[in-house]
């Protein structure tokens, strides 16, 4: 009862959101919803595809989905684990909501296991949409009962139910060790990086050879190969198992794993529930009087020096709160292995350029100019995740900063230098040492220093501009505000923005390759210098008036 | 001197304050009362420039509030949600808002650690303000609005949060800002902080003034000269009713 209650006033919040803001609430679902919906069609096709690729080598079609399963669930039990632990410690300790519900007439265990289903469905709903699409495929495509889809679905339920009780039991046993606060920020810078790490190996074993015939072919022996004996003592190999039973229409087979399966889930359900009973109001009520950490001397102060002196007060405060922040300061980590995955993904783009026998004009163009937008959209993700929330990040405390007599065009220079110089530097840095990975010439190298100015310029200023129209005062994260709705609308612009100034870029230099410094080439130079400075003026002209529009703002 | 003109305010066509207007003159200090939702933070915010109106204006010392930076420098607002970044100690905080308004890094250590001392907070001064209890945030703030001695002093709900101890330190601080002849406009739900610090009270609700003037002159618009503050401010806010709930609910 108590759990349907809470279900109804999350039904009630949703509604209420749509009322609220009908428009952006329909535009955004249905954009993430027709995104979510791809990406499932797509994986569909892949594995179609796959089971037909594996049909025509000297491997059983069903073999293969079996082996394919049982990786893709070996690899997803720890980071559904991980998933779930950075969950958990959300969900199951957010302070209004827990002291209200503890407040109210009902068992503790019962508030704890609404918020322990509740970690459920947030950790795994995405996974166990994916594993409806396995077996919509193997049923499809082996035409199998549709039965399986009955024991499918339970048994992937026992399944993922393994990894949220082991993520809550992590949760329970470590939030006695270290305060929830601080464990939470560590897990996720943790989890940031292992993320990147990941990113970065997929990256040096370089999956666009998977597109190959031979590549194809090396897959299926990789997958053939994976399948080792001391598998079979795993959760992922019980379900593989529930499903190569079914297909061998073997009950018995069905049944005992679904047994093994279950009687585990059932075990780390009562694992989970004891520790529960035993710690867990007592781990909220610590979360809510244990305070952060101390604070630390630090040699930031050193960065002030590059900014106008005006605004070093504000720079000073915001270096503070980043630094001082687990999980922004930590996000920095991310920055080494992009890094390297964008080195190597030039250097790899350049060997197979050289391989193809093509115009050397439009090879060197293809390059140069693909180098600026690859720079590009990396400092438009930045951009994105720091400087167009930067404004809103403030929050209330954006009337302190109105009430005083600064200027607000100061404080939005202040926004400026602290969103430009970073990415400048970040972007010239991958600019230009892609190009000496590319080995172009000096001039070249010059004029895309020059190039990544304009670019670092003008996706900054589109930040601020953008930051400031659509600012939301009440999303204190800023990584929330850069997921909204007003996050994509900013991308899209921003991508257009840097899109048209590649295009630009990219006439006077071909008229430039093909027949060195002529009159048309001057012309050219002349008349898109003059469309980019006229897309400056208009920059700057929106600029001004979105600090009129900021100062307007009701908060 | 604070001069407000019959300000209204619409919010989606819905009217929160209508033809509002009454002075605070240099060295008094008004209370604003009144019911939840009568307009009292609505009023606050615009007369502190951060809200528009949508009619009338708001004169401070003759100037318009819309157009006169220099007046942000003599204001002093404490809202009531406070400001603060739950990421810098006190110390920093306070020597982000003491830059804002331009003091001396000598004058603002100077304050900082007077102001430290008078609202009891020194030992805060170097934590971080997340782990700040109310009552603190509530004095960081309110060191914070001081800290560049403002003439204008607006206050929604000074004292929330605070026990009897520090409330009655602000109010005596209040006083003596007055004294000074700061004019100090507060907003408040405690009628016995109205009655006993405040010259004039301005009873709002609906978003129009109901009675304004000295307790007297309230007491005589309730035409109830025997009735104390809170009678008064039942009948006139038509809370009567809340004394029937009271029986039946007793």
């Amino acid at each position: 009862m108590f759990a349907i209650q809470c279900l109804s006033l999350k039904v009630k919040s949703v509604r209420n959101r749509f009322r609220k803001s009908k428009k952006q609430f329909l535009f955004s679902n249905f954009f993430h919803g027709a995104i979510f919906l791809l990406g499932l069609a797509l994986l569909y096709f892949f594995l179609i595809t796959m089971f037909d690729f594996a049909a025509r080598g000297e491997m059983p079609a069903f073999d293969f989905a079996c082996i394919m399963l049982s990786f893709c669930l070996l690899v997803f039990l720890p980071l559904l684990v991980y998933s779930g632990i950075v969950c958990a410690l959300s969900v199951l300790f957010q302070k209004e909501q827990i002291a209200f519900y503890l407040s109210l007439p009902v068992n503790r265990m019962q508030v704890f296991m609404v918020k322990f289903w509740e970690t459920f469905f947030h950790t795994t709903w995405m996974a166990f949409c994916g594993l409806l699409i396995f077996i919509f495929a193997i049923q499809s495509y082996f035409s199998l009962s549709p039965l399986i889809y009955l024991s499918g679905v339970i048994s992937g339920f026992v399944f993922f139910l393994i990894p949220v009780c082991l993520a809550v039991i992590v949760v329970c046993l470590l939030s006695c060790f270290i305060p929830f606060v601080r464990a939470k920020g560590v897990l996720t810078v943790v989890g940031l990086l292992i993320g990147s790490l990941i990113l970065l190996v997929i990256r040096l074993i370089r999956p666009e050879r998977l597109i190959t015939h031979q590549g194809k072919m090396r897959l299926l022996t990789f997958a053939e190969d994976l399948h080792k004996p001391w598998m079979t003592i795993l959760p992922s190999e019980w379900l593989t198992n529930i499903f190569a039973a079914h297909y061998q229409a073997d009950i018995t087979g069905v049944l005992l794993n679904f047994f093994i399966l279950f009687v585990t889930a059932f075990i780390l359900l009562i694992i989970t529930y004891f520790l529960a009973k035993a710690f867990y109001v007592r781990i909220w009520s610590e979360s809510i009087t244990v305070p952060e950490a101390g604070v630390k001397k630090t040699g930031w102060q050193f960065f002030l020096r590059f900014f106008p002196s005006s605004v070093q007060m504000l720079v000073r405060k915001d270096l503070l709160s980043f630094y001082r922040n687990t999980v922004e300061r930590g996000s920095l980590l991310i920055f080494i292995p992009l890094g390297v995955v964008y080195f190597y993904s030039m250097h790899v783009i350049d060997v197979q350029i050289h391989s193809y026998p093509e115009e050397p004009i439009f090879s060197f163009l293809y390059l140069y100019l693909f180098n600026f937008f690859y720079s590009a959209v990396v400092l438009c993700g930045l951009s994105g995740r720091w400087v167009f929330p930067s404004i809103s990040a403030e929050g209330n405390n954006f009337n302190l900063i109105r009430l005083s007599p600064l200027p607000l065009t100061e404080f939005m220079q202040e926004k400026f230098w602290l969103g430009f110089l970073p990415l400048l530097i970040l972007g010239e840095i991958l600019v230009i040492g892609s190009c000496f990975i590319l080995g172009f010439k000096l001039l070249y190298i010059a004029i895309a220093f020059f190039a990544m100015v304009i670019l670092a310029l003008g996706i900054t200023v589109i930040g601020l501009i953008l930051g400031a129209r659509m600012a939301d005062f009440s999303k204190h994260d800023s990584l929330e505000f850069a997921l909204s709705y007003q996050g994509f609308i900013y991308l899209v612009r921003v991508l257009i923005f840097v899109g048209t100034i590649i295009l630009l870029l990219a006439i006077p230099l071909v008229q430039f390759l093909r027949s060195g410094i002529s009159l048309s080439f001057v012309l050219l130079l002349i008349s898109t210098s003059a469309v980019i400075i006229s897309i400056f003026y208009g920059l700057y002209l929106s600029y001004r008036r979105s600090i009129a529009c900021l100062s307007k703002r009701e908060i | 001197m604070i001069k407000v003109k019959q300000i209204s305010k619409r919010f989606n066509h819905e009217s929160v304050l209508e033809g509002v207007e009454f002075e605070v003159n240099r060295g008094e200090i008004v209370g604003l009362v009144g019911p939840n939702g009568a307009g009292k933070t609505t009023l606050l915010n615009i007369i502190a420039g951060i809200w528009p109106a949508s009619e009338g204006e708001v004169e401070i010392d003759g100037c318009n509030i819309s157009n006169a930076e220099s007046i942000r420098r003599i204001l002093g607002y404490i809202p009531d949600t406070p400001f603060l970044y739950p990421k810098l100690t006190g110390r920093e905080f306070l020597l982000f808002v003491g830059t804002l308004y331009k003091l001396s890094p000598e004058d603002l250590n100077t304050k900082i650690s007077e102001l430290g001392k008078a609202l009891e907070i020194s030992f805060w001064l170097d934590e971080l303000m997340e782990g700040f209890p109310r009552g603190v945030r509530q004095k960081m703030v309110l060191a914070a609005m001081l800290l560049h001695s403002p003439r204008i002093l607006l206050l929604d709900e000074p004292t929330a949060n605070l026990d009897p101890k520090s409330a009655r330190l602000v109010k005596d601080l209040l006083q003596n800002l007055a004294r000074q002849g700061a004019s100090v406009l507060l907003s408040t739900h405690i009628l016995e902080i109205a009655e006993r610090l405040c010259q004039r009270l301005i009873i709002l609700d609906k978003g129009r003034i109901v009675a304004a003037g000295t307790i007297q002159d309230l007491r005589n618009a309730a035409k109830s000269p025997q009735y104390n503050l809170e009678q008064v401010f039942l009948r006139l806010t038509g809370g009567e009713s809340y004394t029937e709930l009271l029986k039946y609910l007793s």
